[in-house]
């Protein structure tokens, strides 16, 4: 028993380092998503993760007709890269639909949850199972666009700050072959320069 | 037309004082676009040291001090990477290609980098560029070693001469591991970076320099010879750092996440230019506050302009008296003053540029031998033109005032004076 407990803190030791030196995969943050975005060739691949607080408005298991209602609507706007991502049309790129997972959906991590009260426990079992180390719900989305002439992806407007009013700024990664970039959204600023 | 003349003339017939004040502006204008130079190029010099490179791995700590010790040899490591970590990622299926990097010692306050022949494949600068022997070759032997530019020139060194490494990184070091030296069989091309000023060796070399060695002494009575030590297994065992080209770049953040989750050893995985943009976000404030500082000077050097200016009309009073008498109106008057103020901010901004030229001609060569910063002179770039311009128009918005003194009082004051 005692060597459980002394696990456990080692383990919760081990989380609280990888949270604070991770840089890819910020901690949970209310109000702040991150955006990793990687040009090659005539592809540009996008991963987007948000706090479903940002997304929804709520962590917890959607039990309620209106939070499953919410949720579906999430998904559904998130699904669509237009909404999330605008590309310059001289780049003329296709979009496969976005692929969102989230806790909150019913085939996701989140089904087996029943009460608050042993949500929270799961939850927090779950951080330290979870490679990501969330203890909270997000959701992540990747999204793939096929560009004839990916050479004119210069700026991408990002029109989540209108659909995610909750979402107050998005940290934005980019590798392209001209390098490494990184740049802070706001709303009112939502434009991603591209290197 | 006629004003300016006049207002050359004007300045000539003062020319002590008028280059005094040129002089100052001047000073002022070459530091302000000195600073943002500096700034500039010192970014751009920081950029320019690493490129190709995907993800830079080290052991978990600050991302920024990895970023300096691995690739700037600025600072120490936490800890180091166990060969088998290095091992296991180097094999992932994602690696195109690995440069191990071992730091720890010097060799007369230069430092020894072990790596593999990798890094001679695969370490680019600038744009793209790959590292060019300037003679000799690549190491092959466990005691080969190959010399950054600058560590061939201050040093003298030649190949085929045979080198002393010192434990540590201090310039003065007691601790030598005198009985094994190495040989010099290659000195790599300038490349204006980090590179110029590192001994590159290969692991095996800083394997067998410290196989008889323990706790940062050597053992008493376990001397190895340098023939001895050839004959043991020189697999490292730790390593500082390696740097990570990938298949696909795709792929990037998924690795980067994976090793930063590696479950053997906490790794920490960086991306090299995002780093480095973290590092300028936090230098931002320092730089500004030395702009700011640079700008307050420029301040300093219009008004002792302006004080000139106010003084010399005082002693110009009879002048301005016999121009109106002579028929100039006051609209005239104050275009000569306000002409005359323009004149020296201009001849101070330019005389301001030609002295920053004149100094990153003298000075360039040794920043670029000492700092590794290579700092061009010209052309100056948009912002430092909209600098100018700023001190320009400084300059008229000063002279503004005794120009407008000149016009009210030109008349009455110049009339009544008492000689």
């Amino acid at each position: 028993m005692k060597h459980l407990a002394s696990t456990r803190i080692a383990a919760a030791l081990g989380f609280a380092l990888t949270n604070t030196t991770l840089l890819a995969a910020e901690p949970h943050v209310h109000g702040a998503g991150t955006l990793q975005l990687v040009l090659e060739g005539d592809s540009l691949n996008a991963e987007l993760r948000l706090s479903a607080m940002d997304v929804v408005g709520f962590e917890h298991a959607p039990r309620e007709a209106k939070h499953k209602e919410a949720v579906k609507k999430a998904v559904a706007m998130l699904k669509d890269s237009r909404k999330v991502l605008a590309l310059p049309d001289a780049a003329q790129c296709t979009a496969a639909p976005g692929a969102v997972e989230s806790e909150l959906l019913e085939d996701g991590h989140a089904a087996g949850y029943k009460h608050d009260k042993h949500d929270k426990h799961d939850k927090h079992e779950a951080g330290h199972d979870h490679a990501d180390g969330e203890a909270h719900a997000d959701f992540e989305v990747t999204y793939r666009f096929d560009c004839r002439r990916p050479e004119t992806l210069k700026q991408i407007k990002t029109l989540l700050f209108q659909q995610l009013p909750r979402l107050e700024r998005l940290d934005v990664e980019m590798v392209t072959p001209a390098g490494q970039r990184s740049q802070r959204l706001v709303p009112g600023q939502d434009t991603i320069t591209l290197p | 037309m006629a004003i300016l003349t006049l207002a050359g003339k004007s300045l000539w017939s003062r020319r002590l004082t008028s280059a005094l004040v040129v002089l100052a502006i001047a000073l002022s204008v070459t530091l302000l676009l000195g600073v943002e130079r500096l700034r500039t190029q010192a970014r751009a010099s920081f950029a320019n040291t690493l490129s190709g490179t995907d993800l830079i791995v080290g052991a978990r700590g600050g991302p920024i001090n990895l970023l300096l010790y691995s690739v700037f040899r600025i600072g120490d490591p936490t800890n180091n990477v166990n060969w088998t970590s290095y091992r296991t990622l180097a094999a992932h299926p994602q690696v195109a290609w690995t440069v191990p990097l071992s730091l720890g010692d010097s060799h007369r306050g230069f430092r020894v980098l072990g790596t593999s022949r990798d890094y001679f494949q695969h370490y680019r600068y600038g744009r793209n560029q790959p590292l060019r022997l300037a003679e000799g070759r690549e190491f092959e032997d466990v005691f080969d070693a190959v010399l950054g530019a600058e560590v061939a020139d201050r040093l003298g060194y030649r190949l085929d001469q045979s080198i002393v490494i010192a434990h540590g990184a201090g310039e003065v070091s007691f601790a030598l591991h005198d009985d094994k030296p190495f040989r010099v069989v290659g000195v790599l091309a300038r490349t204006g970076t980090p590179v110029d000023q590192t001994m590159h060796v290969s692991l095996e070399g800083i394997e067998a320099i410290h196989v008889d060695w323990r706790g940062g002494a050597p053992v008493p009575g376990m001397r190895l010879s340098a023939e001895q030590v050839r004959q043991l297994d020189l697999t490292p065992k730790t390593i500082t750092a390696f740097l990570v080209g990938l298949k696909s770049k795709t792929a990037i953040f998924r690795l980067q996440r994976e090793i930063n989750e590696f479950s053997a050893e906490p790794l920490l995985a960086i991306l090299p230019g995002l780093t480095l943009q973290q590092l300028w976000d936090l230098m931002g404030l320092a730089e500004n506050a030395l702009l700011v500082v640079s700008g307050l000077v420029v301040l300093v050097g219009l008004t002792v302009m302006l004080a000139a200016l106010l003084t010399g009309l005082n002693e110009r009073r009879r002048e301005m008296a016999i121009l109106r008498a002579v028929g100039a109106r006051p609209g005239q008057i104050f275009a000569l003053v306000l002409g005359e103020s323009l004149t020296l901010a201009l001849a101070g901004a330019a005389l301001g540029v030609l002295l920053l030229q004149g100094a990153l001609l003298l000075a360039g060569p040794a920043l670029q031998a000492r700092l590794g910063l290579a700092i061009a002179g010209w052309p100056p770039s948009g912002h430092e033109l909209a600098l100018l311009a700023g001190v320009l128009g400084c300059g008229a918005l000063a002279g503004l005032f005794p120009a407008w003194r000149a016009y009210r009082y030109s008349v009455a004051d110049g009339m009544t004076i008492r000689i």
